[in-house]
């Protein structure tokens, strides 16, 4: 499996313009190469209880990029579902470790203290959180709260790729801040040399869900990028566009923040892939073959959304 | 998908999240009285600015109200619910008051259907003298009610024939029926009564063999235009074999039936609940029950003022369906109506007196669709006649209480709280960690006495 294109934006949503909050959504994407991708959203909750929750969403993407620099290759499907099942208990220690390591620096005001926070002092950096990882021959998905991680898969369904939860109502959500965090993630191992394959997945935060009444508004979405990326000047369309898309849909609808991270996948031929290149007679092609993923081995694109503001971090 | 300069966006198309606020005004004539209706209209009239600005406040949403009075059946006031920004208050007018209620003309029958078998020994007398005191309080009140009675045992008539009552042998059981009568009349017959006087081997509702007392029961009714209560008290149980046809039978003849029974088994409560009346515990009693305060005020003084009605679909109705409004509410809440990505609906019900038709029924199959597990449900009781224990069962959160209108201004107070801080909290575009938190009225300072004037 090869991936061919990604992209990501985050928009402020127009409600937070109103109130003066910043986005709240925090968005990874990282491409090594064309055969490893590590793409996350995560949605700080806007409640007046959870006012440090930019910095939650941002920390949260964070180590999510921290875990998948140390990320094994998978040999089997369940040695794959094995390690994502081992995920929600790391991610979730590790955003605690920050939150603690945040409050040494800065601890919560008299004022911000209540109630609430008194209880449960990681309520004030609430967050839900979508992450996904791609390596050549499976893609883990894990995601706790609301938002949207779905796929258009190779027989033109379009599906999501974590179970659904009936806890989601309305604005209330299960977060990496409530006690037992680990047990509220939904996670899913897709193996990506099956018979039908995901083409493109898109990952957003709420804002773009809750612009559509009902699933399959939403679900259009995977047909509608295909068919941009195929149309002539596609890529240029969906780099200049997609911005403005979001922020038209944050405002004629849910007028929440919306991140989003869509990526685009292809079968390639498995004798091909550098891994399997092991015998003597392979090693021009290997050559060739790393020359061209280290060519195509893209930035660490990572956003960070303070007031708006867009930052690249590169590694 | 052609893409031409600014690039259609992908996507299907984009809406607000709905959210349908219901309100579910109870019409029933009782309303009329004290300005109560008016002082509703008027609440809800001054609330609607405020929801209006709850929605400017929240782009992302889309309130819509809806309004479903009820009182012989009930109907949505709008065929969808209408945006707020759109919606036009139109006043609900309550039904109007019958001519004949409370003028002692006899709009109102209460037919007791007492066991006298060898285990009621303990509590007959108890029982006898509750009836006594509940007919003494309808003769000092002037209430147009007529009495009737039916003692019911199986083993066959042990008493001495008499022309006040008739005596009817059964498949099994043998029953005694005193007519209709004043209530003066009433505490002479219940005299007569005793333990063992129809055979004293046991009482067994609603076992197969029972049903055939019932109609005798429904027979003791007189006009077919009074209201019909039937007050059962018995402390034996028998299956569930008959019960199906003994609900049928008083359904039909429009009996709305209290049960003073035992608490173990299905027959006494599930009587009690599908005829839209109320089930106590004749264990906890021991037989006393104050039929004075319960029937009397709950009965008379709010059957009696509706009047009785044949509705389209050929049921009877006793002038406060809250069972039909909660059944309408069910269709438009269904998987398939709702978008699937709408806020939790939001649904006020408002009533000064209690369900006259199988409320529990309705609410028990309300409860069973998704949508309805996420409403935030919140009840106003006009006045403190109001039954709030069946407010707070359509609340279905022992958190959230029903609130309790004595006077205008409260009522008003009320739908002020529900239409701003309840739906601002639903439909704010914030997420919150946890489970929907619906806001608690506590910031109610309760009025001064002098100001009750429901």
């Amino acid at each position: 499996m090869k991936i061919k294109h990604s992209i990501a934006r985050s928009m402020r949503g127009i409600s937070h313009s109103k109130s003066g909050l910043p986005n709240q959504d925090s968005l990874l994407l990282k491409t090594n190469g064309c055969h490893q991708l590590v793409a996350a959203v995560a949605d700080g909750h806007g409640s007046s209880n959870c006012f440090r929750s930019d910095s939650g969403s941002r920390f949260a993407t964070e180590i999510f990029a921290s875990i998948a620099n140390d990320l094994p290759v998978f040999t089997s499907y369940h040695e794959a579902k094995t390690y994502a099942e081992s995920l929600p208990v790391k991610l979730v220690n590790e955003w605690k470790k920050r939150v603690d390591n945040d409050l040494v620096i800065s601890p919560y005001a008299n004022h911000e203290i209540n109630e609430s926070n008194a209880d449960n002092p990681y309520l004030p950096y609430g967050c839900t959180f979508l992450g996904c990882y791609i390596s050549s021959k499976y893609a883990i998905c894990l995601q706790i709260g609301d938002g949207e991680m779905f796929a258009l898969y190779s027989n033109g369904e379009t599906k999501y790729l974590v179970p659904g939860d009936d806890r989601l109502n309305g604005n209330a959500t299960t977060s990496l801040c409530l006690p037992d965090a680990e047990k509220d993630f939904r996670i899913s191992v897709i193996d990506l040399e099956g018979e039908i394959l995901p083409e493109i997945i898109i990952l957003a935060t709420d804002g773009l869900g809750q612009s559509y009444a009902n699933d399959s508004e939403l679900l259009k979405w995977g047909v509608d990028l295909k068919d941009i990326y195929n149309a002539k000047s596609g890529v240029e369309t969906l780099e200049t566009n997609l911005a403005v898309w979001l922020d038209d849909i944050s405002f004629g609808a849910s007028a929440d923040d919306i991140s989003m991270v869509a990526f685009w996948l292809e079968k390639e031929e498995s004798n091909l892939h550098p891994d399997k290149l092991n015998t003597a007679r392979d090693e021009n092609a290997k050559s060739t073959l790393l020359k061209e993923e280290k060519k195509r081995k893209g930035p660490f694109w990572f956003f960070r959304n303070k007031k708006n503001k867009i930052f690249d971090i590169n590694n | 998908m052609e893409i031409k300069g600014k690039a259609a966006r992908p996507g299907g198309e984009i809406s607000k999240r709905y959210l349908d606020l219901t309100i579910m005004p109870d019409k029933s004539a009782s309303m009329n009285e004290m300005g109560k209706m008016a002082s509703l209209n008027t609440a809800i009239r001054e609330a609607l600015p405020y929801i209006k600005a709850v929605q400017e406040e929240n782009p992302g949403a889309c309130i819509r109200l809806s309004v479903m009075p009820f009182s012989h059946g009930a109907e949505w006031q709008q065929k969808e619910p209408v945006p707020i920004e759109d919606y036009i208050w139109k006043d609900i007018i309550a039904d109007s008051v019958p001519q004949n209620a409370n003028q002692g003309n006899g709009n109102l029958e209460i037919v007791f259907l007492i066991d006298t078998s060898g285990s009621m020994s303990n509590e007959i007398e108890a029982v006898k003298a509750s009836c006594v005191d509940f007919a003494s309080a309808i003769e000092k009140q002037g209430l147009g009610v007529k009495l009737g009675l039916v003692g019911f045992d199986i083993g066959g008539f042990r008493g001495t024939p008499s022309n006040k009552f008739q005596v009817h042998n059964l498949s099994r059981y043998t029953i005694g029926c005193w007519p209709l009568s004043s209530p003066k009349q009433f505490k002479e017959n219940i005299n007569e009564l005793s333990v063992c006087l129809f055979g004293g081997a046991g009482c067994y509702l609603a076992s197969q063999d029972t049903v055939d007392i019932f109609p005798h029961v429904v027979n003791t009714f007189g006009k077919a235009n009074a209201n019909r209560v039937l007050v059962i008290i018995s402390d034996e149980i028998g299956d569930d074999s008959g019960l199906n046809a003994i609900i049928k039978n008083l359904q039909g003849s429009a009996v709305k039936t209290y049960v003073l029974g035992v608490s173990y088994g299905n027959a006494h409560k599930e009587i009690a609940r599908q005829t839209g009346g109320e089930f106590w515990d004749i264990n906890e009693s021991k037989g006393k029950k104050d039929f004075t305060s319960l029937l009397v005020h709950s009965v008379a003084e709010t059957i009696g003022r509706e009047a009785k009605k044949t509705l389209a679909d050929g049921s009877v109705s006793l002038g406060t369906d809250m069972g039909a409004a909660i059944t309408l509410l069910t269709k438009r809440i269904k998987v398939e109506a709702m978008p699937s990505r709408c806020l939790p609906p939001v649904s006020i019900l408002v009533s000064d007196g209690q369900p006259t038709d199988d409320f529990y029924g309705a609410l028990a199959r309300f409860n069973e669709e998704p949508w309805a597990k996420k409403m935030v449900r919140l009840a106003i009781a006009v006045g403190e006649d109001c039954d709030t224990n069946v407010l707070q069962d359509f609340i279905g959160n022992k958190e959230i209480k029903p609130l309790i209108a004595s006077n205008s201004s409260q009522l008003i107070k009320y739908f002020k709280w529900a239409s701003t801080v309840v739906l601002r909290k639903v439909s704010s575009p914030v997420n919150t960690g946890g489970v929907v938190d619906v806001p608690r009225y506590v910031d109610v300072v309760p009025e001064p006495e002098k100001e009750k004037v429901w």
